[in-house]
């Protein structure tokens, strides 16, 4: 039972991470149809821009609450930046041709911002614990502060987003963006303005995803992307890509899957279980837990 | 009668296809006008580029003076220029409400939407029932009306209609005429694309008729309705 409590919490926090990466693969697969592969990059660079805030600031080991808040920030403000640079400059100018061209294009894009941290900034650099790490015991299961703030600064975030997509005019642009781009614009809704706002929404989740993920993992490097992304784009494919709920529930179930056969089974089958899940929800279920199927009337 | 929408000698292309070859149309302000057409003739194509989403080769759309060739589709909106396009291309996914909303997105005056909004439910109190429901979940008819009072919900100067009959059960299509007939009444010019020439004719002031994209005739409505070419080869005789 305790073994069981343990991995459902620490399934919890890794799913979180997951989740708010796979909600940037989601909305502009949505939007676009475009599966961005340059999407872990922006993880990546949400990572260093973390590392190199905190460091010009002089922010060490135990920094504070306000101080790791501030590089959250800017993590999320910096991937916000890139991911609108990126769909203006890469992929704005693809838009009317092959989705296969697109895809190359995102894959391009990928390869150039990891060379590109790598030249500027170097491999394996480490994050500093801004805020002291404390364990609590409750019954028996061990509860680090990492996985509770991952836990809770996801959460705020989940309730924001759907605020922002239900209730906000331009998420309502958003969604009928991802519907037919030509009848929002038909709607006067500026399309491109549209795509690039989904864009930063989703590239800032995976700033904060980022800066989480340096709680629990603190290594920064030009390559740190690769993993969480691909996993990420598992759940979103699990949950039913381009579905924003269901990019939460497949990153959820994603990371207890992981932690539960680490737990039980062994660790080195964890990433195993990630990509295998990706084959059986391609073979028997395509479009994902919460894909879409839309009926048109004639 | 001033004109409100000016459409001259505009030539759209299809990469290598002629699709309109100098198409001119006057759509007189508070008037229906309508475009008449087979199959292919490019009346689509001519909505299409009126509200922007084609780019045309040559020629101008004039807004009450204003060209509009050039500018983004929503910028036509905010100018006047809303669209009900082929296939009614409601929001699926969407309420009733949303698609409505969407409808005023170019807009901020809250008041003068709520009273639109008002407007178009005294006109489609079948729309006020389903408000709540998913537009997808809506019977062709009800889509139709639900596309109309979208584009209404701009609050536009013109109202481009495109074959508002397609595919409805006559009972449905004379319901559809009889608010089209309404919404000029109450002082907005439209532009009408019909296959249906007969009901399209009945509503409407002036009609023009599109063959392989030019201009073929333009007359009063009551004369093409009586002009035998025209019985002929869009009345069935």
């Amino acid at each position: 039972m305790t073994l069981f409590l343990q991995q459902l919490i620490n399934g919890l926090s890794l799913g979180a991470i997951y989740a708010l990466i796979a909600l940037g693969y989601t909305m502009v697969y949505g939007t676009l149809q475009l599966i961005n592969f340059a999407h872990s990059e922006v993880f990546m660079m949400g990572a260093f821009a973390a590392f190199l805030f905190a460091g010009a600031m002089g922010w060490g080991d135990g920094a504070g609450v306000g101080a790791a808040a501030a590089v959250a920030l800017v993590a999320m403000g910096s991937c916000a930046i890139l991911g609108m640079t990126i769909e203006r400059i890469a992929y704005r100018p693809m838009r009317k041709s092959t989705r296969l061209n697109m895809l190359i294009t995102a894959i391009g894009v990928s390869i150039f911002l990891q060379n590109l941290a790598l030249r500027l900034w170097g491999t394996n650099l480490t994050f500093p614990d801004l805020i002291a790490k404390t364990n609590w015991e409750i019954a028996g299961v061990n509860v680090a502060s990492n996985s509770v703030m991952v836990l809770g600064v996801t959460l705020v975030l989940m309730i924001g987003l759907t605020w922002l997509i239900e209730k906000t005019k331009i998420g309502l642009a958003m969604r009928a963006v991802s519907h037919s781009r030509e009848t929002a614009a038909l709607m006067g809704i500026p399309v491109d303005r549209t795509i690039s706002f989904t864009f930063a929404l989703g590239s800032a989740l995976a700033g904060a995803g980022a800066f989480l993920f340096l709680l629990g993992a603190p290594k920064v490097d030009p390559q740190m992307g690769a993993m969480p992304g691909l996993k990420a784009f598992v759940a979103a494919v699990l949950g039913g890509i381009g579905s924003v709920p269901g990019a939460v529930v497949g990153a959820l179930v994603l990371g207890l899957c992981e932690t539960f056969v680490s737990g039980y089974v062994s660790s080195t089958w964890r990433d195993a279980v990630a990509f295998c899940v990706l084959i059986v929800i391609l073979l028997y279920k395509p479009s994902g837990l919460f894909g879409k199927h839309i009926v048109e009337k004639v | 009668m001033s004109a409100s929408l000016v459409i001259a000698n505009l030539d759209v292309y299809y990469g290598q296809i002629h699709a309109l070859r100098g198409v001119s149309i006057e759509v007189e302000k508070g008037r229906v006008t309508t475009l008449l057409g087979a199959n292919g003739a490019g009346k689509t194509t001519l909505l299409r580029t009126i509200s922007g989403l084609l780019s045309p080769r040559g020629g101008s759309i004039r807004l009450d003076g204003e060209e509009l060739v050039g500018r983004e589709p929503h910028e036509i909106v905010r100018r006047g220029v809303s669209q009900s396009p082929e296939g009614r291309q409601v929001f699926p996914g969407l309420s009733v409400k949303e698609n409505l909303d969407l409808g005023a997105y170019t807009r901020s005056d809250k008041v003068g939407i709520k009273a639109d909004f008002d407007h178009v439910l005294t006109l489609w109190p079948r729309l006020g029932e389903r408000l709540a429901q998913r537009a997808g979940t809506l019977s062709g008819g009800e889509q139709q009306m639900l596309a109309i009072a979208r584009a209404m919900m701009a609050r536009p100067k013109v109202l481009l209609l495109d074959e508002p009959s397609l595919g409805l059960a006559p009972v449905i299509v004379a319901g559809i005429f009889e608010t089209i007939k309404a919404i000029n009444d109450g002082g907005t010019t439209v532009l009408l694309v019909e296959q249906n020439a007969h009901l399209a004719l009945k509503v409407a002031h002036m009609g023009y008729v599109l063959e392989t994209g030019a201009i073929q005739k333009c007359a009063p409505a009551a004369e093409l309705l009586a002009d035998p070419s025209i019985r002929e080869a869009y009345l069935g005789g």
